[in-house]
């Protein structure tokens, strides 16, 4: 049904692809843009993606802003093609990065970990996981337990002798 | 995908691990691992500590012992051994208030000094008159320590020098070495002949009977006779180490210094080492002469010396011999003139007109002989200062790498008895 679309071609001359999420939302993009992600890209060298690509482990507003950032980031990777996009500088970048990330709520900032990982978007995955590993520094380990929603499985005997094997580290 | 909320539970090991890897200190690494059990799991592995991006040994500063003698600055209560950390460690948490003697406020803890460090471990050591010194090894971070028992018969040796000795990794409380050098008597030598001697302290944990080997062992390597180098009345003092050679002044005999080769594990070898000729018939039996320290490389020594208001440098390649190579000379005078506090009469008179205060790999402190105005000279740039830490406490310097990856046995590491009777470890059955 969508074989149309996925033919048509922007001003630029890339071919665009159509990606499908979860919830059935369909989001228009160039292969170039697409092609940030290895599996896309994997699946563009195999020419299957005319009938669109269904991605059943991301949902709508997940891929939005994966398509976002792939947008943004497509920069350096179709200078040729995208004008407006070749004139988004490093600190540009940088800022929109810090921004995509910094206000998520922890649930959806997983979610988008996993669908980077599943769309194999390494310097999205990178990013996403410096984030957390982020929010965990400073923090006692209560601290961690409360951020993420961790269950202490330890009991009183083994988190006592886990702090003195490396009493250093914990402020008592 | 469900619509209920995604957490950490919905995050694959493989993709933790990778956030994990993200961890900026060992600080936040440790106390990671101390939050759950998957968690933990996880860092224990060695693929972890892999796949960390800063390097292994952390910096966390250094000890640096306070030369009394010398140290303008006011001396923080913690007696002869301070600690300067770097940025991101919280001094508190390596101060030596847990050795034996008390607190740091009890006067008995003062009387520790710092005489080595390996790794994370300090050697310390009491130092008594015409009797062995009383040494303990200890680990800062743990805050533990261990007291090193003396030489069999050796309890009225003078001992002149006492290190870590490590050939394969780094030393932990309950696994390391020691080496001792001991000036004693000759059995049945008449006249006041003696020798040097080694000696080995190992200490080492058997796991199969749950119990610790702590033994010294006399090395072979005492003075070798076919070398001639039996000392005759002679005293013998540290004059300074080099990787793998360890120097003694002597005081009745200015020119020969005693070197011990120790480049080879399975033997060491004491010989006689000539100073260079410019150094002869000067005072130079003084520790504050000369120093040996380390060269570039493992096998270089080098020797800084101070002959009437010169600072000369001298460098030995590949244990060659008694070849030293002239490197740099520094006339202290002309250095250090126009510096703040700096009086006209210093580096005038002939003789040993400044005296060495410490040295190090790279540097050297000196100080006019006449009074205490400390200044140190960076041996690369023949730079002379100040201002420099190293000057306030006049000691020398012993770097403090504490162990790397951090332990994390406990509840790791599964019970070695298979759940066959008592389990005496912290493993996770």
């Amino acid at each position: 049904m969508a074989a149309a679309a996925a033919e048509a071609t922007t001003d630029g001359g890339g071919k665009m692809i159509i990606l499908i999420s979860a919830d059935g939302k369909r989001f228009e993009v160039t292969e170039a843009v697409a092609s940030q992600s290895q599996l896309i890209s994997n699946m563009i060298e195999d020419d299957c993606t005319e009938n669109g690509v269904r991605l059943p482990n991301v949902d709508g507003d997940i891929l939005t802003m994966v398509v976002d950032y792939c947008n943004m980031h497509a920069g350096d990777a179709a200078a040729a093609g995208d004008t407006m996009k070749a004139s988004s500088t490093e600190e540009e970048l940088k800022k929109f990065d810090a921004e995509l990330v910094q206000a998520l709520e922890n649930p959806v900032l997983f979610k988008l970990i996993l669908a980077a990982n599943f769309l194999n978007i390494k310097s999205l995955l990178d990013m996403t996981c410096q984030r957390v590993a982020d929010m965990m520094s400073g923090k006692t380990p209560e601290q961690m337990r409360e951020t993420f929603s961790i269950e202490n499985d330890f009991t009183p005997e083994e988190e006592a002798a886990i702090r003195q094997e490396n009493a250093w580290a914990f402020d008592d | 995908m469900a619509r209920s909320t995604t957490t950490l539970d919905d995050i694959p090991d493989t993709l933790l691990k990778h956030v994990l890897v993200g961890l900026s200190s060992p600080v936040c690494i440790v106390r990671a691992a101390a939050t759950c059990r998957r968690w933990r799991r996880i860092i224990a592995r060695s693929d972890y500590t892999r796949a960390l991006r800063f390097p292994p040994l952390l910096d966390a500063g250094h000890y640096q012992a306070v030369d009394l003698r010398y140290a303008a600055a006011p001396r923080p209560c913690g007696g002869k051994i301070v600690y300067v950390p770097s940025a991101s460690v919280d001094a508190r948490r390596l101060a030596l208030d847990f050795l034996p003697g008390g607190g740091s406020a009890s006067r008995s803890s003062w009387k520790w000094e710092l005489v080595d460090s390996e790794g994370g471990l300090l050697l310390l050591a009491k130092t008594r008159r015409r009797r062995f010194p009383e040494l303990i090894v200890c680990d800062p971070l743990a805050r533990r320590h261990v007291v090193i028992p003396p030489i069999p018969d050796k309890k009225y040796s003078h001992c002149l020098a006492v290190f870590f000795w490590n050939w394969n990794g780094g030393p932990n409380l309950s696994d390391f070495t020691l080496r001792c050098v001991l000036h004693e008597g000759i059995d049945g030598a008449a006249g006041g002949v003696t020798t040097a001697r080694v000696y080995d302290f190992k200490r080492h944990y058997w796991s199969h009977h749950r119990k610790y080997l702590d033994r010294w062992f006399a090395r072979g390597g005492a003075i070798d006779d076919g070398d001639g180098v039996h000392l005759r009345g002679a005293t013998l003092h540290l004059t300074g180490r080099a990787a793998c050679w360890i120097f003694f002044g002597n005081d009745a005999d200015a020119d020969a210094v005693l070197a011990l080769d120790m480049r080879y594990p399975s033997a060491c070898k004491f010989m006689l080492a000539r100073v260079p000729g410019s150094l002869r018939g000067g005072s130079c039996g003084d520790r504050s002469g000369f120093r040996f320290i380390d060269g570039d490389n493992p096998d270089d020594v080098r020797l800084v010396s101070v002959v009437g208001g010169d600072l000369k440098v001298f460098l030995r390649r590949d244990g060659s011999g008694d070849a030293w190579e002239p490197e740099k000379n520094l006339s202290l005078r002309d250095a250090t003139s126009g510096m703040p506090g700096r009086k006209e009469s210093y580096f005038g008179g002939a003789g040993a007109a400044a005296k060495i205060v410490s040295a190090g790999a790279g540097y050297v402190v000196l100080t006019p002989a006449e009074e205490t105005w400390l200044f140190s000279v960076e041996l690369a740039t023949m730079e002379v200062e100040r201002k420099h830490s190293r000057n306030r406490y006049a000691g020398e310097f012993f770097p403090y790498h504490p162990p790397w990856p951090p332990t994390l046995s406990a509840h790791v590491s599964y019970c070695k008895r298979n759940r066959k009777g008592l389990c005496f470890q912290i493993c996770v059955c």
